[in-house]
């Protein structure tokens, strides 16, 4: 059994995270990539590159496996021929050019469907192709901003956190990405015709906030964003969280911290007085009630943050699984390559990048059985511009012309 | 045109969020979705409750599209019932755990037996295998699993509260929707369903690959504490302002440029990226008083002017009169019987072909709202008239 899409042929003509995510998804699944690069490269690869490499970053190792690399300087008109001759040959294009750009380098959809009417042209934006800022660079961090995500997670009294450097919303948007292409793909299997897909930052970041963006109109009420134990400083925020109530981290007796989804209704509150064999709590009149637990979660918060500290995170992480909780201590990322379950279920790839050594990352981002026969690693992130003649000779290329093309400087 | 997940038989027969925003990812394709929900309903149903209403905003938010057969699996006749409508469909989405697949026989295995064109996606807390299989996962305990939570602490401060914007479910749904697909098109080739098990663990990791990859001997890692020259500042309107190019490194001519601090410009010191580097407190010092000298929205339209990414610290509530995200369609109304108008997201990308095609079909659906109209579609009698297999 062969990969998924091993009869499908993708242009990745994109730079930095989410865009290069999109087409690694599509690789890792078959998909035969090729990554067309500016002569000095996509951003990726210089923004801090790993120590003894001018070209390589981890955050360009971590979304270019399984590609192959083409240098193209597309402001020159051989450039551009080969660039569009690749896509003639591509199902599938993926590009996070500005949408003033593409008009000015002759690769919007209109031009390129002409060309080649089966692709399926994927375009990925900080904002979408349509509105005030179509035509303005986006990046995950402004999103984060920009749908609420910051603000979410402020606390009252203090200004807002700083952003993060974990792309959600980039990683996010590759994903959406990749089923837009495949639901794209699979028409196309039948009508025969590609067409235009739009993906952008900002739309896949409302999508991480559906449950906050959806509200009744007249209404004030929403689902609330900050975590219960949090105050909030939104008056928005009204909207009651069936079942919640009680703070759900606490810090344990080696300083480590816990996070357990304490509930104070039903049978799950039952089982916590149980599992932590609190007399205090069964037997309390202020807690008999969920009523009257609701109206004292500050003093069960209390009463949690003397007891967790009696024992070390791990002994409570074992205490609540075993009762059948949802818990795990907080982790830092470092650990996360040693979780037994993370490699139970093959979570983690490794990989021989020449030049560097072994990298560690994350493996398929889901499994399918039967497992295809055909590996899905195949190669490591592409040297820049390392299948240059190779893949200017896929798509009709004499040893001549490539000479020439070289001579031009379109080649970089 | 119709859409392009038209004629695709699924089974939502998942709880709480990840499972049912996957099957609502395919029904706004087009994609006929069957929602099996005990005679108690879907758990979402009581999270975030809409006042005065029997509904709740994580119900509504990911249940358009959907009708709604009410069964109690642990009656043979509405287990028979259950069985039936995965021979009917094309995929069936499960969040139940493992050991209570066996149990009551949902596993891959029993069903593709009876259906082996079936596409069976198992959506867990922490995948099919290992030590945690069997146990309940939630968003916010991956949250703390995976170094979110770690990620976004303080210097010298406690972990920061988890936050219920559930990326880690939603991010799930949408890598299930893409697998989902991939088999799609693959039984179209071959004609055999096949089991996909995708979980908020493994999502989780994939939303950090990043900081997830490294070369083995190397003491080198992505991201980590923000570090450097403060991207979020207060104006004097009170609000907040963050943008990507307030930085030390690139871009420096324009920031001082478009802000028009002399000050940054004539100082020699600040003239080298090193220089910049050594007196990142003085710098921040600088901006801090200038950002307090003119409202939020000045400076956003001033930045912007300029191209540089930026944006206001928004609330959620604010999202919604966005006029880039209303410019591209990305919110939606409709009417929902018992509580009103709602108004919520639009499918999340566009396609050309479809830009006329209705994807809204219907609202979210009330426990077991088409239970005998589905029965009556099986050929099997209403609900109270079942009778167990002999």
């Amino acid at each position: 059994m062969s990969l998924p899409l091993s009869d499908i042929r993708v242009v990745d003509f994109a730079t930095v995270f989410s865009a290069p995510f999109a087409a690694m998804l599509l690789a890792d699944q078959g998909a035969d990539v090729i990554k067309i690069e500016p002569p000095d490269g996509d951003t990726a690869r210089t923004s801090t590159p790993v120590p003894g490499t001018a070209d390589l970053s981890l955050g360009f190792l971590a979304f270019n496996r399984n590609k192959r690399s083409v240098t193209l300087d597309i402001t020159k008109p051989e450039g551009r021929e080969a660039a569009y001759r690749l896509c003639q040959w591509a199902d599938v294009l993926i590009i996070n050019m500005r949408v003033d750009t593409r008009r000015r380098r002759g690769f919007t959809y209109e031009e390129l469907a002409a060309i080649n009417p089966r692709l399926i042209y994927l375009s990925l934006t900080g904002y979408g192709d349509e509105g005030p800022d179509a035509d303005l660079p986006g990046v995950d961090i402004v999103i984060q901003a920009r749908t609420g995500d910051i603000e979410g997670r402020q606390e009252a009294g203090n200004p807002p956190p700083p952003h993060t450097r974990l792309y959600h919303f980039d990683m996010a948007t590759s994903m959406m990405a990749a089923y837009a292409v495949t639901v794209a793909l699979r028409e196309r299997d039948r009508t025969g015709v590609g067409r235009k897909v739009e993906v952008s930052l900002l739309q896949t970041g409302v999508s991480l906030h559906a449950t906050q963006m959806t509200k009744v109109l007249g209404m004030d009420t929403r689902f609330p964003t900050k975590a219960v134990g949090t105050r909030s400083v939104s008056p928005g925020q009204r909207a009651v969280n069936t079942g919640a109530g009680l703070r759900q981290i606490y810090r344990c007796a080696d300083d480590r911290y816990i996070l357990n989804m304490f509930i104070n209704t039903g049978p799950r509150w039952d089982s916590l007085c149980q599992t932590l064999q609190l007399d205090e709590l069964a037997g309390d009149p202020r807690f008999d009630s969920a009523e009257h637990r609701a109206q004292h979660t500050d003093a069960i918060a209390e009463i949690l943050d003397r007891h967790l500290l009696t024992k070390p995170a791990a002994e409570w992480e074992a205490i609540f699984k075993a009762a059948g909780h949802t818990t795990s201590i907080v982790k830092e990322v470092e650990e996360v390559f040693d979780d037994p379950q993370v490699i139970a279920n093959d979570m983690i790839a490794q990989f021989e990048q020449p030049g560097l050594g072994e990298v560690r990352a994350v493996g398929l981002p889901f499994r399918m059985s039967p497992m295809s026969e055909e590996p899905w690693l195949r190669r490591p992130a592409p040297r820049l511009g390392e299948h240059t003649e190779e893949v200017l000779r896929v798509v009709g290329y004499s040893p001549d012309e490539i000479g020439k093309l070289r001579a031009s400087g379109a080649l970089g | 045109m119709s859409l392009p997940l038209a004629g695709i038989k699924v089974v939502d027969f998942a709880t709480v969020l990840a499972g049912p925003f996957t099957t609502m990812l395919l029904a706004d394709q087009g994609a006929e979705v069957i929602k099996i929900e005990s005679p108690g309903g879907d758990s979402a149903r009581g999270m975030g409750r809409v006042p005065d209403s029997d509904l709740s905003f994580s119900f509504l938010a990911f249940n358009r599209n959907k009708r709604s057969i009410a069964l109690d699996i642990t009656k043979p006749a509405e287990l028979q019932v259950a069985h039936r409508l995965c021979e009917w469909a094309d995929i069936i989405v499960t969040n139940m755990r493992v050991d209570t697949r066996r149990r009551r026989g949902f596993t891959y295995e029993q069903l593709s037996a009876l259906n082996p064109r079936l596409i069976y996606v198992s959506l867990t807390g922490y995948g099919d295998d290992g030590p945690e299989a069997n146990l309940p996962g939630a968003d916010i305990t991956v949250q703390a699993r995976i170094g979110d939570i770690a990620e976004r602490r303080l210097e010298g401060q406690p972990p920061p509260p988890h936050t219920q914007l559930f990326h880690i479910d939603m991010a799930t749904s949408m890598l299930t929707a893409f697998a989902v697909t991939l088999a799609l098109r693959e039984r179209d080739q071959t004609g055999q369903g096949q089991k996909i098990e995708t979980s908020l663990l493994q999502t989780g990791l994939s939303l950090h690959a990043c900081q997830m990859t490294r070369v083995v001997g190397v003491d080198d890692r992505y991201g980590g504490p923000i570090t450097g020259l403060p991207q979020t500042y207060r104006c004097a309107d009170g609000r907040y302002i963050l943008s990507q190019y307030i930085n030390l490194e690139r871009r420096w001519e324009s920031l001082c440029d478009v802000l028009g601090v002399d000050e940054l410009v004539s100082d020699p010191r600040f003239a080298t990226i090193e220089g910049r580097r050594a007196h990142t407190e003085e710098i921040a010092g600088i901006l801090t008083r200038l950002f307090l000298t003119r409202p939020a929205a000045e400076w956003e339209t001033i930045l912007k002017g300029a191209e540089h990414m930026m944006s206001m610290v928004k609330e959620i509530d604010e999202v919604f009169d966005d006029p880039q995200v209303i410019a591209n369609g990305m919110l939606t109304r409709f009417q929902q019987p018992g509580v009103g108008e709602v108004l919520g997201l639009a499918p999340p990308f566009r396609m050309s072909s479809t830009a006329g095609a209705s994807w809204f079909r219907r609202p979210a659906p009330a426990i077991g709202e088409h239970t005998d109209e589905i029965l009556r579609e099986l050929g099997l009698p209403a609900r109270d008239q079942l009778r167990a297999p002999d």
